[in-house]
């Protein structure tokens, strides 16, 4: 049985349980979680009494009441009492934009690294390494309200040691930082970790305005965070790859797919470019029309489960993302677990109406 | 009259507004129902407005018989004269409202200013047709009269044209009137502002039940049309359905009116895109802070219907979107009587005697609800809107004793 | 011009069609006579005969013959040419 307790997850290796077994296993602790949070968050109670078809124990992934990731933007949902809530995550936004809220709780928090951790041993194996950090280090100044950058790059800072930022207080290329970095680690498996579009634009555009090249060879580069801002460049994951290659002579650079509504299980992209979704998560795709689930092979609104979170009800989340299903354990790379791809962000309308006129006017 | 200054307008339709010429003519001027008859004529006759509904609207809205009865309905008890100079800040997201509110300002015999909205359309093709009638001499008068402008956001502009004016039309909800109104005007200037307005529907169970078919087709179609084609948000697109009937008999409309109105919203309401995450976000949202919801029906995510245990007194707060409806049974209108505010403004009917409901709304004193209109209306634009008589707002009385 | 044949024209030129075409025609049986150019017709033929349709009237305003019948309201005569 696995119901709460996550010793039988902690002891999965993150790629090898079948789709089946693992979809098994999977919906009960689902099922486990719906009820928790049911009974610890009177909103989530609320949303599943009125809004969802849910009704007690489902029999399948699918089945399983899920709720719009937005509402932690406009909501604050919290199955633990205030005060057992150690941290507040918050999702990185412009200014004036709304970010969601997670209220994280001490058992929440170290589920996250743990899990986070069984899926880094396929990244970097079983060893924390010299660590690079393709960032600024004023990131982290602000403590107490992790934005989710902040928090991605604490989080992924633990399977690091010696960490170096490779940007200056003003996201300028710190070249002396990082060679300085590169010479004591010579010879040696070093760990990258960046967001996507910062590494291309305060790294790589420098690099390649100053004619450096960097021989990072034995780097592994792990990058999230999404494709949109360089989707407008036209770079693709390959180009990206390629590029990283070209420029600073990295063999490894590994996506990831992840948000900080559940943050600890992410997907990795393998090298035939699809994301997998390692045991302790899995992804559904939805119709636009009805949310009724979608057949690999065709694209729709992008569910991701988890069975992380307790201390606030996100076990179960529709994104806003579009993506497909790829796959269920057949992928050529040898993982199994679902694999997908994402494709962008669910197109937003310009709403109709006749208010707001002067004020919206270019 | 001193030319109206120079200002960084961009003129989309007439000439610079130096020339404008600000005498008034009186409501209803031949030149002014000679121009909007030949506006309508123009509009009709061209095959791309078909394409467009609430173009061809306008265009029939503003025929020349039309016309020809509001005119005959205007009560002439006084000399009545424009105004002078009316500024139209006109919605930028719904694309035919500039071009009411400027027929409203040129029946009442002003001059008009109109800022227009960008990226529309419907727009150009009203415009167009407007720039090819000023250039012909039969229209002159009011070619001279009139300018649609556009310019950005800017206090500057709106502050110099409000203190030329005798009239402002003031859309886009409480932010822009309240922000508008803080600009100085002209002190004889009569500003009449559209506010945030709240609006529902009433069906009376038994009449959706004696439907036959075709009837059930033109009601789904009228409930659409009022609430779907501005994503509901139209300030008179219902957000409330109030059923009136017994139990059983709600129960069966029910079943036969929803089912109907899915069909309708299948094949004209693509809701393929991130709408469909705000509807549900607005739906679980519902479900948690309104004490009195009971349970929700999701038509696909086509419709959301969400029953209340009661009528909260401020169920007005609760909009719904993209089609999500608040809905409740009751025998009689007294629950009205109890959540009807200031911010009511069109309630739509079917299977219900409207003058009832008129009489009820004035015998209660209710302080809202301003058009009693058949399911279908709710966006019909007239001169009588918002609790305004328009051309008699926008004209001045001549009295003789 | 004879009544019928400012009725026919009116017809012809809002929705295109034949003479031929025009006994049987019913709203929304051809592709131009729908919605939007049911208010085209309706603004044509109160032109042609300088008369203001009620909205009830313009409702009922179904078919080339029903029409006949509702214009005989408003004093137009159409008779057969």
């Amino acid at each position: 049985m696995t119901g709460l307790d996550p010793t039988f997850w902690l002891d999965q290796p993150p790629f090898a349980m079948d789709a089946e077994a693992k979809a098994a296993a999977l919906t009960q602790t689902m099922n486990a979680l719906t009820e928790w949070h049911r009974q610890h968050c009177p909103a989530y109670a609320r949303i599943l009494d009125v809004a969802t078809d849910a009704d007690g124990p489902v029999q399948t992934l699918a089945q399983v009441p899920f709720i719009p990731v937005r509402l932690f933007k406009e909501m604050d949902l919290r199955s633990v009492p205030e005060d057992q809530v150690f941290k507040t995550m918050t999702s990185s936004g412009t200014s004036g934009q709304q970010v969601s809220r997670i209220f994280l709780d001490r058992e929440t928090s170290a589920l996250q690294t743990k899990i986070l951790s069984r899926i880094m041993g396929e990244v970097i194996g079983r060893k924390r390494l010299p660590m690079l950090v393709i960032d600024s280090p004023s990131v982290l100044k602000d403590r107490n309200a992790f934005s989710a950058r902040g928090a991605g790059i604490l989080g992924f800072s633990m399977f690091g040691q010696n960490v170096t930022y490779a940007l200056d207080d003003k996201m300028n290329l710190d070249l002396p930082a990082i060679e300085a970095f590169l010479d004591r680690h010579a010879g040696q498996p070093v760990f990258l970790f960046g967001f996507t579009f910062m590494i291309w634009q305060h790294f790589y555009k420098p690099l390649q305005a100053l004619g450096q090249r960097l021989a990072i060879d034995q780097g592994v580069l792990l990058h999230g965070g999404g494709w949109k801002k360089l989707q407008d460049e036209a770079v693709s994951s390959r180009d990206f790859r390629a590029t990283l290659q070209d420029c600073a002579g990295i063999d490894r650079v590994v996506n990831y797919y992840g948000m900080v509504e559940q943050t600890g299980s992410i997907f990795l992209e393998c090298e035939e470019g699809f994301l997998h979704a390692p045991a302790y998560a899995d992804v559904i795709v939805r119709d636009l029309g009805d949310f009724s689930t979608l057949p690999p092979g065709e694209t729709g609104l992008v569910e991701v489960l988890s069975m992380i979170p307790r201390s606030y009800p996100g076990h179960a989340l529709l994104t806003e993302d579009l993506g497909r299903i790829e796959g269920l354990d057949h992928c050529a790379c040898g993982r199994r677990g679902t694999h997908f791809t994402i494709a962008g962000r669910v197109a937003r309308a310009e709403v109709r109406g006749c208010s707001d006129t002067y004020e919206a006017a270019a | 009259m001193k030319p109206l200054p120079d200002l960084p307008l961009t003129i989309r339709v007439g000439g610079p507004l130096g020339t404008l010429d600000r005498r008034p003519l009186k409501p209803y001027a031949e030149p002014v129902l000679a121009f909007l008859a030949a506006l309508s004529k123009a509009l009709l006759s061209q095959a791309e407005v078909r394409e467009h509904p609430d173009v061809a609207t306008f265009a029939f809205w503003c025929r020349a018989a039309n016309l020809a009865r509001l005119s005959a309905e205007f009560d002439r008890r006084h000399a009545r004269l424009g105004r002078g100079l009316v500024l139209h800040i006109a919605p930028s997201n719904v694309p035919v409202n500039f071009a009411y509110s400027f027929a409203f300002g040129l029946l009442a015999g002003n001059a008009n200013l109109v800022r227009i909205p960008e990226g529309f359309v419907q727009v150009e093709i009203i415009c167009d047709a407007i720039a090819a009638l000023f250039d012909r001499p039969e229209h002159a008068r009011v070619a001279s009269m009139n300018r649609l402008v556009r310019y950005p956001r800017d206090d500057a502009i709106t502050a110099a044209l409000s203190a030329e004016c005798q009239g402002r039309m003031i859309w886009g909800g409480d932010a822009t009137v309240a922000h508008l109104k803080r600009l100085p005007a002209h002190p004889r200037c009569v500003d009449v502002a559209f506010a945030d307005r709240y609006s529902l529907c009433l069906l009376g169970a038994e009449a959706v039940l004696a439907t036959d078919d075709k009837a059930l087709a033109e009601l789904v179609r009228g409930f659409f049309n009022d609430s779907y084609l501005f994503d509901q948000n139209g300030c008179s697109s219902p957000h409330l359905v109030l059923w009136r009937g017994s139990d059983a008999s709600v129960a069966a409309a029910q079943q036969r009116f929803w089912p109907a109105l899915e069909r309708v919203v299948q094949a004209a309401y693509p809701l393929a895109d991130a709408r469909t995450v705000d509807k549900f976000t607005h739906l679980c949202r519902t479900a948690s802070e309104v004490a009195e919801v009971r349970s929700a029906t999701r038509h696909g995510n086509l419709i959301y219907r969400i029953a209340l245990t009661a009528l909260p007194a401020d169920i007005a707060a609760h909009r719904g979107q993209f089609g999500t409806f608040f809905e409740h049974a009751a025998e009689d209108l007294e629950g009205l009587a109890a959540i009807v505010t200031e911010r009511y403004q069109t309630l739509t009917c079917f299977g219900v005697d409207r003058q009832e409901v008129v009489d009820f709304i004035v015998d209660r004193g209710l302080p809202g609800i301003d058009r009693v209109v058949p399911v279908g209306k709710a966006l019909d634009m007239g001169v009588v809107w918002d609790g305004y008589m328009l051309v008699e707002e926008l004209s001045r009385i001549v009295h003789s004793a | 011009m004879s009544s019928a044949e400012k009725y026919d024209a009116a017809f012809i030129e809002t929705f295109l069609l034949e003479p031929k075409d025009l006994a049987a025609l019913k709203y929304q049986e051809v592709e131009s006579w729908d919605s939007v150019g049911h208010m085209a017709l309706i603004a044509a033929l109160e032109e042609a005969f300088a008369i203001e349709l009620d909205i009830d009237d313009i409702i009922e305003f179904s078919s080339y013959e029903a029409g006949k019948a509702i214009l005989s309201k408003y004093d137009v005569k159409i008779e057969p040419v």
